[in-house]
């Protein structure tokens, strides 16, 4: 109460001062705040387009056999695995286009449309025509389309025996579909499971479980219990961490950097706030001094500097988390991707990273008061009387 | 006889560094009573500062003790001390030593402040304001303490030093930077509040005058009380 008195007034009394170390605290709290939601972003945003519409989890066959037998019950149980959003079953394999002149290895993949879309989302993506909806009709990539100049109602000459050159299947397009990634568009040819078993002759079993989970970063212990308990030996559980570890490793690089950014920031802000009211106590001694006199005693003496770094610290961080989410938002707003013209991230704000960091800005604001509150609490009387 | 010493000093010594020594004090033996009313004189640089500022539990001597109501003061921790002298002494620093960040009516309730008592009750606002009324700063109560002149600076310590009703004043060259006329008036405030309050005044001055109208003179040199004269008082 005295103590917060005396430092309010302290403060009110130097405003550029008090103004200065403020904006000085905000500009920090601002830099970390912008720096760890612009990487997050980032991260974010490549994750979503790495494995946003793509399985976290494959299962297949371990073997030279692709199909997997008696496949209903352990989808049955992986349905059931906490953690996991989507199961798809899909019958799939290489095909050899005859009527292509360059570039005819394909991807056949037959699914059941409406339950692969939840994990791929091509449906919404088809441009030109309509998803297929009977035997031997298919969508293909944009890419594709454009390498072969197809068109809607063509025809693919499917040959999936290299040994048998004369036993081919034959499909019609009625859908062109772009899902955003070069490998996906210009390689699958995507149709319903009918037409693969037709093609393949697998009959009803398939060639791999396709599984997305809530949270990605999960996948690799939900692969592990999957593998573990729900499917039989034979079958290989791949999560899509094994396969992207270099992308992981790259997150973890920027994460690290990150880190060491903002705590370079709030070193320099804790030095910052500590120097300066270490030279506000040697600006005041005199009026310390004329206080312990009138009885101020050295708890209340070091609670006046300990509450000047408070106040800094709240009204520092407050408004540095106004400038840090103005900031995130000018440069979300602003700054495109240059191959889409789109947003290079989105403005989405990770409230934890913002209270985390507010937090942490305002502690280290009190610690760094916390020498120069000691040397108030110490300052003897007697040599400010003294020396005028 | 019978008054009981407020403040007392035995056998006070204080050495000044450690390398190069100055003996300031040599076995000072003092008490002051309650209500008293006391002048120190000496030349400059015979001790008379570190005499009140040892008397005001400011500084430590070197050897000796300084009791308090009959308590010694070593006894007694730093957060005791503070507010002992919070509660019971007054100081008049030669040099004002307002605090320039508040009004002069702020510099004269903070020794109510200090006791962090939460809001201000309206007694002590009264109290100010009397006080205020007393030394002639009622027009400038509300303007900041640098605002003013010197004169009006030291008649705000006064009434700052008074806030608190402490036992003793103790009050160093407080006249020092006045012209004759306004010391005058300060003395005879001064002189009124103790006759008034019955608050014991210990004054250092150099001014001879002044000390010839207190009711005992305490004459220091080089450290040592060479003359302790008491005045029949005229109360
Ligand atoms: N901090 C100090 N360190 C060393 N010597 C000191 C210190 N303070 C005072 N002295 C010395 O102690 C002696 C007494 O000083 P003091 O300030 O008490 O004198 P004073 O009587 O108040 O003088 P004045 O009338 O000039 O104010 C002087 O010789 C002075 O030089
Ligand atoms: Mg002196």
């Amino acid at each position: 109460m005295f103590a917060s008195t005396i430092a309010k007034r302290f403060l009110s009394a130097n405003k550029r001062q008090t103004f200065f170390i403020i904006f000085g605290i905000a500009l920090g709290v601002a830099v970390q705040i912008f720096v760890g939601s612009l990487i997050g972003g980032l991260q974010e945003t490549l994750l979503d387009r790495t494995i946003g519409n793509t399985p976290h989890i494959v299962i297949t066959s371990d073997s030279d056999n692709p199909q997997i037998e008696n496949w209903t019950s352990p989808v049955q149980s992986i349905r059931g695995v906490s953690g996991v959003s989507t199961v798809v079953t899909v019958q799939d394999g290489q095909a050899f286009v005859r009527n292509f002149t360059k570039d005819a290895l394909v991807l056949l993949r037959g699914f059941d449309i409406a339950e692969a879309d939840k994990i791929y989302g091509f449906l919404d993506t088809i441009y030109e025509g309509t998803a297929p909806a009977s035997v031997n009709e298919t969508i293909v990539g944009k890419e594709m389309q454009v390498e072969h100049d197809l068109a809607l109602g063509d025809t693919l000459e499917l040959q999936t025996n290299l040994s048998q050159p004369f036993d081919t299947d034959n499909v019609t397009i009625v859908g062109f579909y772009d899902v955003g990634v070069a490998a996906v568009n210009s390689l699958w040819v995507i149709t319903l499971k009918q037409t693969t078993t037709q093609v393949f002759g697998y009959g009803t079993n398939i060639t791999s479980i396709n599984v997305q989970v809530n949270d990605p970063f999960a996948a690799l212990d939900i692969a592990t219990t999957i593998e573990s308990q729900f499917v039989p030996p034979g079958l290989k559980v791949v999560a899509w961490q094994e396969q992207n570890a270099q992308l992981l490793s790259g997150f973890q690089a920027q994460s690290i950097s990150t880190y060491m950014i903002q705590a370079f920031v709030l070193i320099s802000v804790v030095l910052g706030i500590s120097s300066t009211l270490a030279i506000t106590v040697v600006q005041k001694s005199r009026q310390l001094g004329i206080l312990k006199a009138m009885g101020t005693n050295d708890k209340q003496a070091s609670n006046i500097f300990i509450l000047e770094g408070a106040i800094f610290g709240i009204g520092g961080t407050t408004l540095g988390v106004f400038l840090g989410i103005f900031l995130f938002w000018g440069f979300a707003a602003n700054v495109k991707d240059s191959a889409t013209g789109g947003p290079l991230i989105y403005f989405v704000l990770d409230w934890n990273l913002i209270l985390i960091s507010a937090a942490i800005a305002i502690v280290a604001c009190i610690i760094a008061a916390a020498s120069p509150a000691l040397r108030a609490s110490r300052l003897s009387v007697i040599e400010v009387i003294r020396n005028g | 006889m019978g008054r009981q010493n407020v403040l007392e000093l035995r056998g006070v010594s204080k050495v000044y560094g450690t390398v190069i020594k100055t003996q300031a004090l040599t076995d000072v033996n003092l008490g002051f009573e309650e209500g008293s009313f006391s002048a120190i004189i000496g030349q400059s640089g015979s001790g008379k500062s570190t005499l009140l500022n040892i008397l005001g539990t400011l500084d430590k001597p070197t050897t000796g003790e300084v009791l308090i109501a009959g308590r010694r003061t070593t006894e007694m921790k730093s957060n005791e001390l503070a507010k002992f002298r919070n509660v019971n002494l007054g100081f008049i620093f030669q040099f004002h030593y307002l605090l320039p960040e508040f009004t002069v009516f702020e510099n004269v309730i903070m020794p109510y402040l200090i006791k962090d008592k939460g809001i201000l009750p309206f007694g002590v606002k009264e109290q100010a304001e009397k006080l205020l009324a007393l030394v002639g700063l009622t027009q400038v109560k509300d303007k900041n303490s640098q605002q003013i002149s010197g004169g009006q600076q030291q008649r705000t310590a006064i009434a700052r030093a008074l806030l608190n009703n402490p036992k003793v004043v103790l009050a160093d060259e407080p006249t020092g930077n006045l012209d004759s006329d306004t010391t005058e008036t300060v003395y005879q405030l001064l002189r009124q509040i103790n006759k008034d309050f019955g608050t014991a005044f210990i004054i250092v001055t150099h001014d001879r005058r002044i000390a010839e109208k207190t009711d005992r003179i305490i004459e220091i040199r080089d450290g040592r009380v060479v003359m302790d004269v008491g005045i029949a008082s005229t109360a």
